[in-house]
């Protein structure tokens, strides 16, 4: 814990003070509510609005968690793909990239039009955003692979299968969850734009009527649940990475002879 | 009786010779040093022997198989230690078995407790020092099935101390396990305090200048190298490598 407040106390000094001027100009210059709230207005609407908003969370919360399972899947299946066969890695590489060109809120239409407002185009909206940075970043492990340890599995007679098992695999996991860690903090944004697509209840949804009807103190609530929502997916990999990863050099000390 | 037949080895890399009729054999349980400048293809020949390189011709059998261009015959241990960090030294030293598909974990403990790594079986190798690393990749090797063990300069990184604790160990650990070793190294005093035979390379192309017994008896102590035999030796050993 102490070392999080020596590390974190420049950054909390700097909302702190963002957050003061922020409340003293609206007060100052009088800005008008549903131009941009104050700080103390925002928070006001968080205590005393939670049964307008309190339906819209888990929704949310549920839809970006299984996107990022699917979308997970998915990276995985497609880096692995990819590296195992050099030919398809050379065809579909630049394809990959220009996935994630498309803006997704273009795309989000389309894929109403050709799958209607059902689960399927949300699932696709947030695989599209989340698959991406694991099969590249998973690529990378691959592509880092000790030469020495593969060129003794190699002499020791070591198949295919016990190469990417054994050696290549457990070597891109740490890559794998630098990954996931981009891919855990997007699925949230993810979830919110395929809300806008059309759905009953959601984080998205109440955005979407906030903004309608001016209220944007109600924005900047919904703001502020996606920000939480993002740190806390990015706190629960980070937590699995610790509990995956025990080789970790940093942690312990060298014993010298 | 393993016998390992290496029979005029030509390969290179473009217009780039590396090796050139490079013919020798290895008699069971022999310790052979290669010694040879750097960037002699010393590194390549093992490529070779491991079947992970293809060379250009000649063949290799291992009692009287052709293993040409066939890996799964030889243990090799590289420079670096080459242990996956994310395992534990136990199942570091394991791995050569796994590969060959039985585990033996109660002669790895065994193994690891005469190398002086006993407790240390649940540690990470970034826990290690580095002769103890070095002391993990060779038992990887020696617990491995194959009889051929290739070192390649493994000592190369360890301070002088260490260094030649490691050389007397592996010497103490040899003699108790009939495995032949082929021992790359550019130290003339190592391999003539290591070896039965003594193999010199030429510079690139590499070609075998000289193939030497060294008549030592063992067991081999410190006392060896101050002996008048072993300057001797020394300085005719250097004398060829001069000529280039």
């Amino acid at each position: 814990m102490k070392t999080i407040w020596q590390k974190g106390w420049g950054a909390l000094f700097v909302v702190i003070l963002l957050f003061i001027s922020w409340e003293a100009s609206v007060r100052i210059f009088r800005v008008p509510n549903w131009l941009l709230p104050s700080p103390s207005q925002i928070v006001k609407e968080m205590v005393e609005g939670y049964h307008v908003y309190g339906e819209h969370l888990l929704p949310t919360l549920s839809l970006a968690l299984s996107g990022l399972m699917v979308g997970c899947l998915i990276g995985i299946i497609i880096g692995i793909g990819l590296h195992i066969v050099p030919f398809l890695r050379q065809a579909f590489y630049p394809l990959l990239i220009i996935s994630q060109n498309i803006p997704v809120i273009v795309l989000a239409p389309l894929l109403v039009i050709w799958f209607g407002f059902g689960m399927l185009p949300k699932m696709i909206v947030i695989t599209l955003v989340c698959f991406f940075p694991i099969t590249v970043s998973l690529l990378d492990g691959f592509q880092h692979t000790d030469r020495e340890l593969w060129n003794y599995m190699k002499m020791a007679g070591a198949t295919r299968k016990q190469l990417f098992w054994k050696l290549e695999w457990p070597q891109a996991i740490p890559a794998l969850f630098s990954g996931l860690k981009i891919s855990a903090t997007y699925s949230v944004m993810g979830a919110v734009i395929s809300e806008w697509l059309g759905a009953e209840r959601g984080i998205g949804v109440y955005m979407t009527l906030a903004s309608s009807s001016f209220r944007t103190d109600r924005v900047f609530v919904a703001i502020l649940f996606v920000v939480t929502f993002s740190l806390l997916l990015f706190a629960f990999i980070v937590f699995l990475e610790k509990l995956v990863i025990k080789w970790d050099p940093e942690k312990e000390g060298l014993i010298d002879e | 009786m393993s016998e390992l037949v290496i029979d005029s080895i030509y390969k290179s890399f473009g217009a780039d010779q590396v090796l050139h009729d490079v013919s020798f054999s290895a008699h069971d349980g022999e310790f052979i040093s290669i010694l040879g400048p750097s960037g002699s293809g010393k590194s390549t020949l093992f490529k070779v022997i491991g079947g992970i390189t293809r060379q250009d011709a000649g063949e290799i059998y291992i009692n009287g198989e052709r293993i040409t261009g066939k890996s799964g015959y030889i243990s090799y241990m590289p420079q670096s230690a080459a242990l996956m960090p994310w395992r534990t030294v136990l199942d570091n030293v394991l791995l050569g078995q796994e590969i060959a598909g039985k585990r033996d974990p109660a002669k790895a403990v065994e193994m690891l407790k005469r190398a002086g790594l006993k407790g240390y079986e649940k540690c990470f190798p970034h826990q290690l020092s580095g002769g103890m690393k070095q002391r993990v990749s060779f038992i990887r090797s020696l617990l491995s099935p194959q009889t051929l063990i290739c070192l390649d300069e493994p000592f190369s990184a360890l301070d002088e101390f260490t260094r030649f604790d490691m050389q007397k160990w592996l010497l103490s650990i040899w003699q108790e396990y009939s495995k032949t070793i082929l021992f790359v190294t550019h130290n003339i005093e190592e391999a003539l305090f290591l070896s039965d035979r003594l193999i010199i390379l030429s510079a690139k192309p590499a070609e075998i200048k000289r193939d030497w017994q060294i008549p030592f008896e063992r067991p081999r102590t410190e006392q060896l190298l101050y002996t008048n035999e072993f300057l001797q030796w020394k300085k005719m050993v250097y004398e060829e490598i001069k000529q280039g």
